[in-house]
């Protein structure tokens, strides 16, 4: 009778006590795999974002804080840079583009950004392709909006359709409503799997054209509300910072001049009407002419995304930016390394507090065997009797435990990343970064040979089954040591 | 031609405590022939079952030699001992001991497995089917009577055609019906593969089923 039926067939009859100590090692292992398999695909994925973005430029303050609010749209803005400072920039001859941003309000919780046409072209994102509208045109005039793909899932909102912006980037019941301001949808950008999936873009025009009627209705800007923070973000002097240049809203963006008309002041395109769940085709580009090219009047801008004509100016220009008083210059693939290391350390105090666990539970599956011996002695007595060896019978035993450990351990890989499947959708509706949750985990600990062809999920398993082994040792011995005679005397 | 030769054995437990032991079996000269069936009597913790341990090398001697054919299981190390009881030694428990977790079917095959006997599963069947079981093969050992899994534990003695089959009080569990059942299964069932049969008890009715009772009092000199 082969070894592995024997055992499987202990393990069996005491299903209950094996079922309840693989269930201890399972949960632990969950705890592991899931800790890893997050903060790994989160780490990936942020890494990937962050790739596509070579440098950052913004107010001075947090750079950690502007990456995360520029490449990532999470967390509030640093500050504003004045228009002319993106000019300037722009004209730059070691600058390949610069692409301004400007935090806008937002619709159900999605952030409103105005830029410019050209992010959806020239910025590539880890794929090589650019970001690209799928469906309908990038936005052309003021009022008209691009939407990321989650976006358009999650509001059913379809070209043509109009939708009225909330102030402020976070979705609360007291926000202002833009009543008389909707946008009409005219994009919908191609699915990234990036945090632009759940942003809706805007005309730079559009932000500040929203703001300014709402400063004339006696609305809060943004940068009022957070002004309001007691921690004021650390840069230049108060002459010297750019949102002081603007008494009134430090924020939002300015025009020099007049906004371009209102959608549906366009020539050939009457504003569309608001049919809710139906969809229609975009509509038509308007005459730039007649409503200029969005997002060139303003006075303020968030951030610039900046590319290089070549890699070697990156570290100069990031100097030369920081050294100025002006503005700030951030590497978001540093940002992001420096994220996870503050991260880290969290992240390692979990995973120790679930290795401990794991070890815990690994403890009870000695226990469980060493009580079951004494019930076992007797059989162990017969085994011999009949011809199997002391070896044999510690093998068995030794197997015993570890395949119960092993047990534990791919209930818990399942388990983990079943964990991670319920809060992958959660995560990726906070983040906008996807979470496969059945993907294998590199193994990050070891020799090369090793982690280069075992995923952490079989070295886990691997590992759970040495220790169970181990702890099966103990048991195991005394078996050994069973005295025949006595015990089939009993 | 003795198939089992027993001499000058010497057995005795350690005493408590510093005490001096106790000798249990002191057996100058005795033995079996092969397919040779004996009953041996003997009062209750007279050394019998001891004896059998001895003679399936479960337990060493303190002196002494246990031949059977030409081997000195004594002279064994543990492993060739364990070996050679699989191989050679069929043991039938007072008390079946049938391991609880396999099925009929596969405590016979266990009995094979230590033996390194290919004969597999056909074997083990033709087995069950000896001792009139071969419909139970599948059913654990709780869902079998006393009587059955008694002669489920003859068939895994007999697995690996032994040529010694001892067996120790096995009908001290059963009815006066089953009991004779047993014993005639286990007599018909050596006779058939040529083994010797030593079977130990202290019931005087299952001694005289069987035409040699031996005495352990007669041949032990310890008393």
């Amino acid at each position: 009778m082969h070894t592995l039926t024997v055992i499987y067939r202990n393990l069996r009859q005491r299903w209950l006590s094996t079922g309840l100590t693989a269930l201890s090692i399972g949960l632990g292992v969950a705890l592991v795999t899931a800790i890893t398999a997050l903060r790994q695909q989160a780490q990936a994925n942020f890494d990937n974002v962050a790739a596509s973005y070579e440098l950052v430029v913004g107010a001075k303050g947090s750079p950690l804080q502007l990456v995360l609010n520029t490449v990532f749209h999470l967390d509030v803005p640093v500050g504003n840079l004045p228009y002319s400072y993106y000019r300037k920039l722009k004209a730059d001859d070691r600058v390949a583009y610069a692409i301004p941003l400007a935090l806008g309000d937002n619709y159900r919780g999605f952030r409103l950004v105005g830029t410019e046409p050209e992010y959806f072209t020239l910025v590539r994102l880890k794929d090589g392709q650019p970001v690209a509208v799928a469906q309908g045109r990038p936005f052309a005039a003021d009022y008209e909006a691009v939407m990321g793909s989650v976006v358009a899932r999650e509001t059913g909102l379809a070209l043509g359709q109009t939708f009225v912006a909330r102030h402020g980037v976070e979705d609360t019941a007291a926000a202002e409503e833009h009543e008389d301001a909707p946008f009409t949808v005219v994009g919908i950008l191609r699915e990234t799997g990036t945090p632009l999936d759940r942003v809706i873009f805007i005309s730079l025009g559009s932000v500040d054209e929203i703001h300014q009627e709402s400063r004339d209705k006696g609305g809060k800007s943004l940068l009022e509300q957070l002004e309001a923070l007691p921690a004021e973000p650390s840069g230049s002097p108060p002459e010297d910072r750019p949102e002081d240049r603007n008494d009134h809203d430090h924020h939002h963006h300015h025009r020099k001049k007049p906004a371009a008309p209102p959608v549906g002041d366009t020539p050939g395109g009457d504003k569309p009407a608001v049919l809710p769940g139906q969809t229609t085709s975009a509509p038509a580009a308007p005459n730039q002419a007649a409503v200029g090219v969005p997002g060139q009047a303003i006075d303020e801008v968030t951030a610039i995304i900046v590319k290089l004509r070549s890699p070697g100016y990156l570290f100069l220009m990031h100097r030369e930016i920081n050294k100025g008083k002006d503005a700030q210059a951030a590497l978001p693939g540093v940002e992001v390394q420096k994220l996870f290391t503050i991260v880290g350390t969290v992240d390692r105090a979990l995973l120790l507090m679930s290795v401990l666990v794991v070890v815990v539970a690994a403890v009870s599956v000695l226990v469980a065997i060493y009580n079951s011996l004494a019930e076992r002695r007797r059989e162990v007595a017969v085994l011999r009797a009949l011809g199997a060896h002391r070896r044999t019978v510690f093998g068995w035993l030794v197997w015993e435990a570890a395949m119960t450990a092993a047990l534990g351990g791919v209930v818990g890989v399942l388990l983990g990343h079943a964990l991670l499947a319920v809060a992958g959708s959660s995560l990726k509706f906070l983040s906008g970064l996807p979470l496969d949750p059945w993907r294998w985990t590199r193994l990050e600990v070891g020799p090369a040979w090793l982690t280069a062809y075992v995923p952490f999920e079989v070295a886990v398993i691997a590992g759970t089954l040495v220790l169970g082994a181990v702890m099966g040792l103990l048991p195991a011995a005394l078996a050994y040591r069973t005295n025949v005679a006595r015990h089939l005397s009993e | 031609m003795s198939l089992l030769q027993i001499r000058q054995l010497r057995v005795q437990y350690p005493g408590p405590d510093g005490e001096p032991p106790t000798p249990v079996l002191d057996i100058p000269d005795w033995g079996i022939a092969a397919g040779e069936q004996v009953a041996l009597v003997g009062a209750s913790g007279s050394g019998k079952t001891t004896l059998l341990h001895v003679v399936a090398g479960i337990v060493l001697p303190d002196s002494g030699e246990v031949r059977l054919g030409d081997t000195d299981i004594t002279r064994l190390d543990e492993a060739s001992r364990d070996r050679f009881r699989a191989a050679n030694i069929g043991y039938i428990f007072q008390q079946v001991h049938l391991l609880p977790a396999f099925t009929a079917l596969e405590n016979v095959l266990l009995g094979m497995t230590f033996a390194d006997n290919r004969a597999g599963t056909a074997e083990a069947l033709a087995l069950l089917e000896s001792v009139g079981l071969r419909e139970r093969a599948r059913y654990f050992p709780r869902q079998l009577s006393a009587g059955q899994q008694q002669r489920v534990g003859i068939a895994r003695a007999l697995a690996n055609r032994p040529r010694l089959v001892l067996a120790d009080e096995p009908t001290s569990a059963l009815d006066a019906r089953h009991r004779d059942a047993v014993i005639d299964l286990m007599q018909r069932l050596c006779q058939d593969i040529g083994a010797a049969l030593i079977v130990v008890t202290h019931d005087e009715a299952v001694a005289r089923r069987f035409p040699t009772t031996i005495r352990l009092a007669d041949i032990n000199h310890v008393h």
